[in-house]
């Protein structure tokens, strides 16, 4: 029987390298929801996606996407990293960028064909950016950048979109664009889950929260969670203790390895 | 390149090696002094060059030097008295050498380009540019005197040093060291944040600039005797070793000289042992060697001492372990919740309790309970009964109550505030607690001291033993 | 200026390994690892060495073997010390080039001595002696111009096959592990072709100064083009120009200059490897300064805003 969780994970726990740590994470996020992660800065909210993404190795705990592991499943998901990872001196353009996104479906050896192309095309057309397809990446906005992204993200035609901090640093016309983009690709059935930055516009954005800062301190639907006693449990709260504790875990877990 | 050969008379290796070592002859000693003092300033300024992250601007520099070096030589023939003047091509060299440092900051500042390619356009420009001058320099043309061999100095001639030479690399070794010690605040500061300095006020363009200048002096030194690529090397390999022993810098500074020096001295003896070993690449082997030794044993990041860490570790968590079940058993036992401080009664320090029956739950081995429980015994913190019972001195007694606070403690913390189900919560602080030591307990303490009485120790939190 | 055959075949050899050497340096110029190119040429000779005493000769598929695996050994043993023992990137690298190339020196002075390794022609080069040989003995196409041509052709297969990966990885790796773009796989591909290339283009231009036509041909195209189809294109071109120019340069004008500059008699002709490279160089500070001076005034059109965006970074 199919799982109707998205994503579900348990006993999460990563201490990584001086990363934020993310204590026994337990997280159930439904299909067909949009979900917002937030928690106070070094919570551990990009080390959560990338921790279920596989990027970064986890200490202990389970993660399950639609009832399967990560690896069985990875055509369902599309990813969409933080703007600062990538260096936007590269000499393409934003369809080649959007390009990229095929790559599963065009594989070893086979060249670009203009489906691909043309799919690129349409995405670029979604997200507003078609006029600007040709143009290098490094030209763009912070926002338009932004938009590049999520349209690689979208040619994926994935089931589930994990984004990380899709709203930081964009201008105003690019959230009405993606927050419009997001809720089609829910209408339409996919789920979303996106760590966001942004306190007083989650609960606007979203309707599903997950309060984060170094363990899950709550998560289910918006007008559950996104309450006094919950956030202030979330940003309250000196936690100092929990990082070092982590601190000290990652240390060890470093010596052995 | 050349080995000295030519002066090692005796015949067997293992000879060879003894006279090197106790009674080198006079040439070799020239060598012995050059090239210590040579890696003992490469690897003190290669420290700087290594916190900055620029480790391979030393090879830069190092290629650059070529065309100022034939520039310099055909400069001198032409209006000097020609041949190989030390004093000449020195000058050509520290000209070039800057220029590359200079270059690689214009690229930088001037162009999209990102630091690996800043360093590796000038360096591969700059040593072409050396490679047309030296061409013109060996033509048979001009028929300069001494020209030939001057594309040596890439691997240098240690064979050939001369005492002029020595006494040169000494004076500057010893130059460069001054200039260091000078400035290591300074340095240091520059070399740990760099827009810190700035903001002060201090003057670290200029800094920068000695830093620079002294590297190149050294550099320059070196390059007609040990040649470029150990020259290169020295200044990349020994402060890497001397950062696997110490996170202090005046340490750093000093392992790194050490092995500098070392293993310029052992590259040096092996070359003059064993026929056609060419001395330069003999020095960058041993230095390599001192490199992975230390990879292995170094005190700060070696695996053998970070496994003997570990080891440590897991000793005094199965002790730490072995006391909490003690207790654990004493509490159950006596059915009471036990008061710390002094005044529990000494009698539960008489009481005897089956070690093997208590451990049964954990997958210990049979040779693990009694090394554990003698490693107790020597501590003084219990004594072995007849059969398998021990019982718990007075000091055991105070230790297993401190142990088991912490423990419950610090589980207690992860549940309340990391959501951590008390089921799990058991395998996370036994492997934390060891490493904390002192400074978790006593935060834990505090956190607590509020909740609960500081006199009562909370009872297990979880059920059971462990999940893991 | 007397012009023969062998000239032409030197010409021809010289302008197919620059434009080889271009190919994979695209990539290591994109993914900021021009100073691994320059590890690699270096940690080749042990390779080398090793394939010479295994094939009791010059064979070239031994050759191209040992030095593969030594330049691939070379990244290796950098990721490793970064990973075990937390060597900062560069000094790792510093620290395994310069030891494998002791290694080799070390192994070709007791080991190979007999072998024609000169260390000088390790490191500069020597496309004369490699073309001139074979012309005396009989005319045909040199051996060193078959390798260019080899280095060239497989290289392009390489990059033609493995585009789509190469972009992928070089440009968001994180990314594209999740689409399935095998950044690992992909990054020692590159490595091992950059090391086949070095090794094909050492006996003619010498380790050392293949880095310059990997890396600076790239890098001038990087200032004139944002796009990565015309920045491979323009690379090969430009590697081209500097090739034919530097050889023509290094036939007579270099060395007359250099030393007519210094009063010294008349030389004649100067190491070709060295002359590409400095037209390379030359090209690069020109190309630099023109754009920084174009920049200065910048064309305005009305009604179409300026991007200055990320001009003075």
């Amino acid at each position: 029987m199919p799982d109707s969780n998205c994503l579900n994970v348990k006993h999460l726990t990563v201490c990584y390298d001086r990363k934020p740590a993310l204590w026994e994470a337990q997280v159930s996020i439904p299909q067909g929801t949009m979900t917002g992660i937030v928690g106070p800065n070094g919570a551990g909210k990009s080390t959560f996606l990338k921790a279920i993404l596989d990027l970064i190795p986890a200490t202990s705990g389970s993660v399950k996407f639609f009832g399967e592991d990560y690896r069985k499943v990875r055509h369902r998901i599309a990813y969409v990293p933080q703007r600062e990872s990538v260096d936007w001196d590269y000499p393409i353009s934003a369809r080649e960028v959007v390009v990229m996104g095929r790559y599963r479906s065009i594989g070893l050896f086979r060249r670009v064909s203009r489906e691909d192309r043309r799919k690129a095309d349409e995405a670029l057309d979604r997200v507003g950016m078609l006029d600007r397809a040709d143009n290098q990446i490094g030209s763009l906005s912070g926002g338009q950048q932004q938009r590049v992204f999520l349209a690689r993200a979208l040619v994926q035609e994935a089931d589930l979109y994990l984004m990380d901090e899709p709203f930081a640093g964009i201008d105003a016309t690019t959230e009405r664009v993606i927050l419009e983009l997001m809720r089609d690709l829910r209408e339409s059935g996919a789920s979303l889950v996106c760590v966001h930055h942004d306190l007083p516009t989650v609960a606007d954005y979203f309707d599903h929260l997950v309060l984060l800062n170094l363990r899950v301190v709550a998560s289910g639907a918006m007008n559950d969670v996104f309450t006094r006693e919950q956030l202030t449990q979330c940003y309250g709260g000196r936690l100092e203790l929990l990082s070092k504790l982590a601190d000290s875990l990652a240390k060890l877990e470093a010596l052995r390895s | 390149m050349n080995s000295p050969d030519s002066w090692i008379l005796a015949s067997s290796w293992l000879d060879r090696l003894i006279e090197a070592v106790r009674s080198p002859s006079y040439n070799l000693k020239v060598i012995y002094l050059g090239v210590t003092s040579l890696g003992l300033a490469a690897g003190v300024c290669g420290c700087f060059l290594l916190f900055r992250k620029r480790s391979l601007l030393s090879d830069t520099i190092g290629h650059s030097t070529l065309p100022g070096v034939c520039i310099a030589f055909l400069l001198y023939a032409r209006w000097g008295s020609g041949g190989k003047s030390f004093i000449a091509l020195m000058i050509g060299a520290l000209i070039t050498g800057w220029l590359s440092v200079r270059a690689v900051q214009w690229i930088k500042n001037n162009s999209k380009i990102k630091e690996d390619a800043a360093l590796a356009i000038p360096l591969t420009v700059l040593y072409g540019l050396g490679v047309v001058l030296l061409s013109v320099v060996q033509d048979s043309n001009l028929n300069l005197q001494g020209s030939s061999g001057l594309e040596y100095y890439l691997f240098g001639m240690v064979a050939s040093m001369i005492q002029a030479e020595a006494i040169m690399l000494a004076v500057v070794s010893l130059g460069a060291l001054t200039v260091i010690s000078l400035f290591f605040k300074e340095l240091n500061c520059l070399s740990f944040d760099e827009d810190f300095v700035a903001s002060q006020g201090l003057p670290h363009r200029w800094l920068d600039e000695v830093l620079m200048l002294t590297c190149l002096t050294v550099t320059i030194a070196g390059l007609q005797t040990v040649g470029l690529l150990m020259i290169m090397a020295a200044f990349i390999i020994p402060p890497a070793t001397a950062r696997l022993w110490t996170d202090s810098m005046p340490w750093t500074l000093a392992i790194a000289g050490f092995v500098g020096a070392t293993g310029a001295l052992i590259g040096a003896i092996a070359s003059a042992v064993i026929f056609r070993l060419p001395a330069g690449a003999a020095i960058i082997l041993a230095s390599a060697l001192l490199f992975g030794f230390s990879m292995l044993f170094g005190s700060r990041k070696g695996w053998v001492v970070r496994q003997l860490k570990v080891a440590r570790l897991e000793k005094r968590l199965s002790e730490n372990q072995l006391l909490r079940d003690l207790f654990d058993r004493l509490e159950a036992q006596q059915k009471v919740r036990l008061l710390a401080g002094l005044d529990f009664s000494s009698d539960l320090a008489r009481v005897s309790l089956p070690v093997h029956d208590i451990l049964k739950d954990r997958d210990w081995s049979q040779r693990k309970e009694r090394s554990v429980a003698r490693s107790l015994s020597r501590q003084n913190l219990l004594k072995f009964k007849r059969g398998d019972f021990v019982r718990l001195t007075t000091q055991g007694l105070e230790r297993a109550i401190e142990v088991a606070r912490t423990h419950r403690l610090t589980e207690l913390y992860l549940i309340e505030h990391a959501d951590v189900a008390p089921a799990r919560v058991h395998q996370y602080v036994e492997k934390i607690e060891e490493i904390t030591g002192p400074e978790i307990a006593s935060d834990i303490h505090q956190l607590f001291s509020n909740e609960l009485e500081q006199a009562l120790i909370p009872a297990e939190p979880h059920r059971g033993g462990d999940t893991s | 200026m007397n012009w023969n055959i062998i000239d032409t075949w030197l010409l021809v050899t010289a302008s197919l390994i620059a434009m080889a050497c271009v190919l994979p340096g695209v990539f290591l110029l994109l993914s900021r690892q021009s100073m691994v190119a320059h590890g690699i040429a270096h940690a080749v000779l042990p390779g080398i060495v090793i394939g010479h005493l295994v094939s009791g000769g010059v064979e070239t598929p031994a050759l191209l073997t040992g030095a593969i695996i030594a330049g691939i050994l070379c990244t290796v043993f950098t990721r490793f010390l970064h990973r075990f023992s937390g060597v900062e990137e560069g000094a790792a690298l510093g620290i395994s080039f310069t030891t494998l190339f002791a290694i080799g020196l070390i192994m070709q002075r007791l080991l190979a001595d007999h072998v024609h390794i000169e260390p000088s022609h390790v490191l500069f080069g020597n496309l004369e002696t490699a073309i001139f040989q074979v012309i005396l003995e009989g005319g045909g196409v040199p051996d060193a111009a078959w390798r260019g041509l080899f280095a060239l052709a497989i290289n392009l297969v390489f990059v033609g096959f493995f585009f789509k990966e190469l972009t992928i990885t070089t440009f968001d790796a994180a990314h594209g592990d999740t689409v399935g773009a095998r950044p690992r796989l992909t990054y020692y591909l590159l490595m091992a072709m950059s090391a086949l290339t070095c090794v094909i283009a050492f006996e003619a231009v010498g380790s050392i100064l293949v880095v310059a036509m990997i890396i600076v041909p790239p890098a001038i195209a990087s200032l004139l083009t944002k796009k990565l189809k015309t920045l491979v294109a323009l690379s090969l071109l430009i590697a081209l120009f500097c090739a034919v120019t530097g050889y023509l340069l290094s036939l007579g004008f270099l060395g007359d200059t250099i030393s007519g500059a210094m009063g010294f008699p008349k030389v004649g002709s100067t190491n070709t490897a060295g002359g590409i490279s400095v037209v390379c160089g030359i090209v690069f500070v020109v190309t630099l300064i023109t754009k920084k001076l174009a920049n200065r005034n910048p064309p305005h059109t009305p009604g179409q805003r300026h991007d200055t965006k990320k001009e003075n970074e």
